[in-house]
């Protein structure tokens, strides 16, 4: 948990580092007050200090046991790990493929892939569900709340209203 | 005015949605206010701007009410302000005494908003005639206490709760810059050029980060609860009444605080009970003024933190702050420069406050049946609907698939952060603040030709940031080794 917390604690100093880099190149100071790099500046420099601050708390907190050390994790493993990657791919799937499949079809697999594969949903509610949340959804939303989901961008999809 | 606004059938429907959507918010776990009621802004987007701030307040007044339900009857808190009720609540409900318990929180309720509303009416003329005497130095100097109160009481590690703020902060800077017109950290993304796109931000940094968390878990778990008879004893409402009286005071004013939550405002009252009670040793065992007081201060505390944003235009906690991004999206500033420029619509929202509170009474106590049908709905259907939920609304917000990767980017820094402890409210405070911020202190700048004295010119701006300091250096004695939490990062530090 310590070396997690190291890490945790030098990206933010890394993050800072490279916002006040970033900052420079932006104007600091004008006739008339503050420019655009002002506020970025000062505030990159209190955050890489304020990650020093946790650094040097992480270093003189009392270290775990190496038994402790082995048993204690903050991130899950095993089933869990698997389902929050499940959970992330499912997402990146729908960000990739929303718009060339249209919300429909990509909104269906999304939710069958999370109902069956994750909530281990049987198949008959899963497609139910799993349509009800995607074709239903997307007339309820863009015909009586005026909300815009994209239609596919294939030809023959869009054609017959996916 | 406001009630000829609040009444018509259009605003009538609008708090009803509203209130029927928040107590749904509130019963589901897995799901905050915060979350809840930045995933359901797109719902509002076509809406006239009155309805939809209307629909949103309802939303989140009425999560309070609903999140008592899933305490009282499965001892899990359907959102952190109810969290204290399931200790008394729970212990009723496994007596057959879950119906009472439940009138009496919603009872509680609803009295508790009529007296934080009524508050507001009374406050909304002294405090906006103040606020309209601030120019831009004043306004920074109040930002700047209302996010050192926040930081001060965010978590058990200052530190944390800092980098919190200075990040949302940093993150309020992506895009235009407000003076000159300059992009930055945009990365050449004409989507970043208005700025972080506040919606998607919260959804995954309250929501995905949630559903991440409970990912962890199996996902497969359906609940069982009974109610019971809803009529409470006469002994019942006797004690009940003390605890509802003071629960509307307290949640009332530290509604009014910065930094001081619902779930803040519950436990302040449940300890206050406990010692108030002839008979302490009740209270865990199924007192009734454990749900009584809790109950009522939470829902005046949500009334209640609705005082600073529309009489300051300060958010006091981040589900008000989320409200306040949905009026800067309906084109609205929240402030005393709404009541001046727009009061028919500042009073029918208010007036609408207590038209909610009415609704919700009747939406919890004879309709609790239908909450706790929605109980059982299983989480491994739930959190699939919720995340459908959350793509559309992430991407509705602007039509814009770059918004979804943004939820999914700060889900995962938000559950990140959780693991490390980071408390989330001070970064979505400054966030939504950011700009406001920044503007006024330039502008205070360009007044002073580049003088920072003129922040210490006025005596009022220079009061409030003596206090903004005070608070924050109290609050960082604590960060040295030696004096007490600083060494909570050896593993304790709290959320």
């Amino acid at each position: 948990m310590r070396k997690s917390r190291l890490i945790a604690s030098s990206i933010f100093l890394v993050f800072s580092a490279a916002l006040m880099i970033a900052s420079v190149s932006m104007e600091y100071y004008s006739s008339i007050g503050p420019g655009p790099g002002f506020f970025p500046f000062w505030l990159s420099l209190i955050l890489g200090l304020l990650s020093i601050i946790w650094i040097v708390q992480i270093v003189r907190s009392a270290p775990a046991s190496a038994k402790t050390e082995g048993e204690e994790t903050l991130f899950p493993r095993g089933g869990g790990l698997l389902r929050i990657l499940s959970l992330f791919g499912a997402l990146c799937f729908m960000i990739a493929f929303m718009e060339p499949l249209g919300f429909q079809l990509a909104m269906f697999a999304f939710l069958a892939f999370l109902l069956v594969a994750l909530g281990h949903v049987k198949t008959w509610m899963t497609l139910i569900i799993a349509g009800i949340g995607s074709f239903g959804l997307f007339r309820v939303f863009t015909l009586l709340l005026d909300v815009q989901l994209p239609q596919s961008a294939i030809r023959f999809l869009a054609a017959i209203g996916l | 005015m406001g009630f000829s606004v609040a009444l018509s059938p259009g605003n009538l429907l609008y708090a009803f949605l509203g209130s029927a959507f928040g107590t749904l918010i509130g019963v589901l776990p897995g799901i905050g206010p915060a979350a809840g009621t930045a995933l359901l802004i797109p719902l509002t987007a076509r809406l006239p701007p009155t309805g939809a701030i209307i629909m949103l307040t309802a939303i989140f007044y009425g999560t309070q009410y609903g999140g008592t339900i899933t305490s009282i009857l499965l001892n899990v808190p359907g959102e952190a302000a109810s969290a204290i009720t399931c200790i008394d609540g729970h212990k009723m409900a496994l007596k057959g005494r879950a119906g009472a318990a439940l009138s009496i929180a919603a009872i509680g309720s609803f009295i508790g908003g009529l007296f934080a509303t009524i508050a507001l009416v009374f406050l909304a003329g002294p405090l906006t005639k103040v606020a309209l005497e601030f120019g831009p130095v004043e306004f920074f100097a109040l930002m700047v206490l209302g996010i050192s109160l926040l930081m001060g009481l965010a978590g058990k590690s200052m530190v944390k709760a800092l980098m919190m703020g200075i990040l949302g902060l940093i993150l309020a800077m992506v895009g235009m810059d407000p003076v000159r017109g300059a992009p930055r950290f945009t990365f050449g993304r004409m989507e970043l050029m208005d700025g972080l796109n506040f919606v998607p931000v919260i959804m995954g940094l309250f929501g995905l980060a949630d559903i991440l968390e409970n990912a962890e878990e199996s996902l497969s778990s359906t609940v069982s609860a009974k109610v019971g008879s809803l009529m409470p004893s006469k002994q019942e409402i006797k004690d009940s009444v003390g605890p509802i009286a003071r629960g509307s005071v307290l949640g009332t004013v530290l509604g009014l605080i910065p930094g001081m939550t619902g779930s803040m405002a519950s436990f302040l009252s449940y300890s206050t009970e406990k010692k108030a009670s002839k008979h302490p040793e009740k209270f865990g065992q199924g007192a009734i003024e454990g749900v009584a007081g809790p109950e009522t201060a939470n829902n005046a505390h949500a009334n209640g933190a609705l005082i600073p944003l529309f009489t300051l235009g300060i958010p006091a906690s981040p589900t008000v702050a989320v409200l306040m991004g949905a009026f800067l999206m309906n084109g609205l500033i929240p402030g005393p420069f709404l009541f001046r420029e727009q009061p028919e619509l500042v009073w029918g929202v208010i007036a609408s406050f207590f038209v909610g509170n009415v609704i919700l009474l009747v939406l919890n106590l004879p309709l609790v049946g239908v909450w706790v049908k929605m109980l059982k709905i299983p989480y491994s259907i739930l959190f699939a609907v919720i995340l459908a939920f959350m793509v559309i609304g992430a991407y509705g917000a602007e039509s814009s698939i770059f918004d979804v990767f943004i939820m999914l980017l700060f889900g995962i820094l938000g559950y990140a952060l959780k693991k490390f402890d980071f408390p989330l409210a001070p970064m979505i405070l400054t966030l939504i603040l950011g700009p406001t911020m920044e503007r006024s202190l330039r502008r205070s700048m360009e007044m002073s030709q580049g003088d920072f004295s003129i922040l210490f010119a006025s005596p009022l701006a220079a009061t409030l940031l003596v206090i903004s300091l005070v608070v924050l250096v109290s609050s960082a004695l604590k960060v040295f080794p030696g004096t007490g939490k600083g060494k909570s990062d050896s593993g304790s530090v709290g959320k």
